[in-house]
């Protein structure tokens, strides 16, 4: 932890992080709207009575973001958890079993690589209709392939470790050896990787639901851009703005990761610098 | 030769009947009638309409039969009929391409020239503050949803600037010669070839950099200095084609990731390719449509991976031996 504190720009990462996290925690309570509601003239300028000005609807632009970062955050935690349980998966059976299973596994895995990942997801929540759980199973199914590849490198250099030999010969079967040796030794590539799935799920979430392809229940952060992007030219603001608040949580994610990855892997971390 | 391309054509078949299997079971989960799919919003509430269609796709059949219909079908050409536009899928699609190649191809060489050129410049200058400014900018760069960075793109140069056109591809009732036609799309193609690259760059600048600081170490490259080479020879010739490899790896990966990019894009700009036609499609509910183009742009995905294979093994001779 002092470590990764030392690092500046994981530190930093980490403080706009949790101020997002507080924001989406306490929505309610900060935002001075309700985010759907007409508070006001359409198209006022931020800096007046709005923070950060309205949009075509008279809708509170700083209310959205604040709400917006609930489901965001909510979508890219639950997206990447989904898509690290298949790519772990994946992995550690492809790794440990090895022969016909590995081929088999990673014949799936490079065909799911290979198709247009973003092409399928608007498939695949535009047929089974847009909501929070069509959106986070379309990014997971396409977002796990390269953790299952990671594991399963990782597995293949464990398995024939002294310790899985042990483990082996002391009578324990393949699933507790697998779930209870091998993969505590793969856990801090699977942390790294995972946190910078949750930013990619992130920016998934918001192109999708840039097309409109978002929960009509929730307000996202893309939605906001998307439905008040015909009106840029007149209210710069109504974009710009949730764009940023994007931005700065992908990079702020990322920044961890990168710190995590530090951590984790020092030898590395000098070859960045 | 003949086994890596037999092994090669294996896995291409693999991913075409994987997509079309895919699309196949999607039209038969989707909630509803798969006539409703089908017919998108136009006609699913004529009875006589809905019994015709469920004739033609064979949906009173066993479901094998009707997947081998739908193999043979989209093999032959026919990705079905948008009957809200009363043209056959493939057609709109045809149409479509050209622009949507133009796009994805400028995107693709803009983001490895630029990727290249300024990895090289960072991580021969490593440390210093060209170097760290292009990290941070990397960072950036990761961060950034393309859509929003299209818009950002057009306020300033479009609205505030008025340099570059905003949306199309063409000036409308635009006529000249060819030459200035093709100057009037290249105007229009400036912002959204950018808009598409940005993440690009940033990844190959990154992979590039680290892959010019494994090589510079390297045995051969010390050797060559011993041998009391330029350095620009060095660099040139021994370097850049040793250190090019994993980016030319990575962009045949990432060629899938930038043409799903283009439908994201090609909304932004009114860019009239396959992605706005997707975009269309979906908000008409012509499920027929969307799922042509998944096909159309996987075999695009495939037709780029084999080319970067090519490119990969005129590059590099190790390949090529292996392959002979």
């Amino acid at each position: 932890m002092k470590l990764f504190l030392s690092n500046k720009s994981a530190a930093a990462g980490l403080v706009m992080l949790v101020l997002i996290v507080l924001a989406a925690l306490l929505a309610d309570g900060l935002a001075p709207h309700d985010p759907w509601q007409t508070v006001g003239r359409p198209l006022s300028p931020p800096g007046t009575a709005y923070l950060l000005g309205s949009d075509t609807l008279g809708r509170d632009t700083l209310s959205g973001i604040l709400h917006g970062a609930r489901v965001s955050l909510e979508i890219g935690i639950l997206a990447a958890i989904v898509s690290v349980c298949i790519g772990v998966a994946v992995g550690l059976v492809a790794g440990y079993f090895g022969g016909r299973v590995d081929d088999l596994a990673m014949g799936l895995t490079e065909i799911v690589q290979t198709i247009p990942s973003f092409v399928l997801m608007v498939v695949l929540v535009a047929i089974f209709q847009p909501s929070i759980t069509s959106i986070i199973v379309a990014i997971a199914v396409v977002s796990w392939p390269p953790l299952a590849r990671l594991v399963r490198g990782e597995v293949l250099s464990l398995r024939t470790r002294e310790f899985v030999e042990a483990a082996r010969l002391s009578g324990l079967g393949n699933l507790p050896i697998m779930l209870r040796e091998i993969l505590p030794n793969c856990a801090s590539h699977i942390i790294v990787m995972g946190s910078l799935m949750v930013a990619n799920a992130i920016l998934l979430e918001s192109a999708l639901s840039f097309l409109g392809l978002s929960d009509p229940n929730v307000i996202t952060w893309g939605y906001m851009i998307g439905s008040s992007r015909a009106m840029l030219h007149l209210a710069w603001w109504t974009c710009v703005f949730p764009g940023l608040a994007i931005f700065i949580t992908v990079l702020a994610i990322n920044l961890v990761g990168e710190g995590i990855n530090d951590v984790f892997n020092p030898k590395l971390a000098g070859r960045r610098g | 030769m003949l086994k890596a391309g037999l092994g090669r054509v294996i896995k291409v078949l693999m991913v075409l009947i994987t997509v079309i299997i895919c699309n196949f079971a999607l039209v038969r989960l989707a909630p509803g009638d798969p006539v409703s799919v089908i017919a998108g919003e136009t006609g699913a509430s004529d009875a006589a309409f809905v019994a015709s269609l469920r004739e033609e796709f064979q949906l009173d059949k066993p479901i094998h039969v009707q997947l081998g219909t739908y193999l043979a079908n989209v093999a032959t050409g026919d990705l079905g009929y948008s009957y809200r536009q009363r043209r056959p899928v493939a057609d709109l699609i045809w149409e479509r391409m050209p622009a949507t190649l133009l796009l994805t191809g400028t995107a693709f060489v803009l983001s490895l020239v630029v990727g290249v050129a300024s990895g090289i410049f960072a991580g021969l200058k490593r440390g210093t503050w060209g170097d760290n400014t292009l990290v941070v900018l990397c960072l950036f760069g990761y961060a950034l949803p393309a859509f929003w960075l299209g818009l950002v793109l057009v306020l300033i140069f479009s609205v505030w600037l008025q340099w570059l056109p905003a949306f199309g591809m063409q000036t409308l009732g635009f006529t000249g010669t060819w030459w200035e036609q093709a100057a009037d799309v290249a105007r229009h193609l400036v912002l959204p070839a950018v808009t598409l690259s940005a993440y690009y760059i940033a990844l190959y600048t990154r992979v590039m950099r680290s892959s010019v600081a494994d090589v510079q170490s390297s045995d051969f490259i010390k050797t060559a200095r011993a041998r009391g080479l330029s350095r620009r020879r060095i660099i040139g010739v021994h370097m850049l084609r040793n250190a090019a490899l994993p980016v030319i790896t990575l962009a045949g990966v990432q060629a899938g990731q930038l043409i799903g990019g283009s439908i994201v894009v090609e909304t932004v700009f009114a860019w009239p390719g396959i992605g706005r036609l997707a975009l269309d499609s979906l908000l008409q509910r012509e499920y027929m449509v969307l799922l042509g183009v998944f096909i159309v742009t996987s075999v695009m995905v495939i037709a780029l991976n084999i080319i970067t294979d090519i490119i990969l093994a005129i590059v590099d001779p190790r390949i090529r031996k292996a392959a002979a």
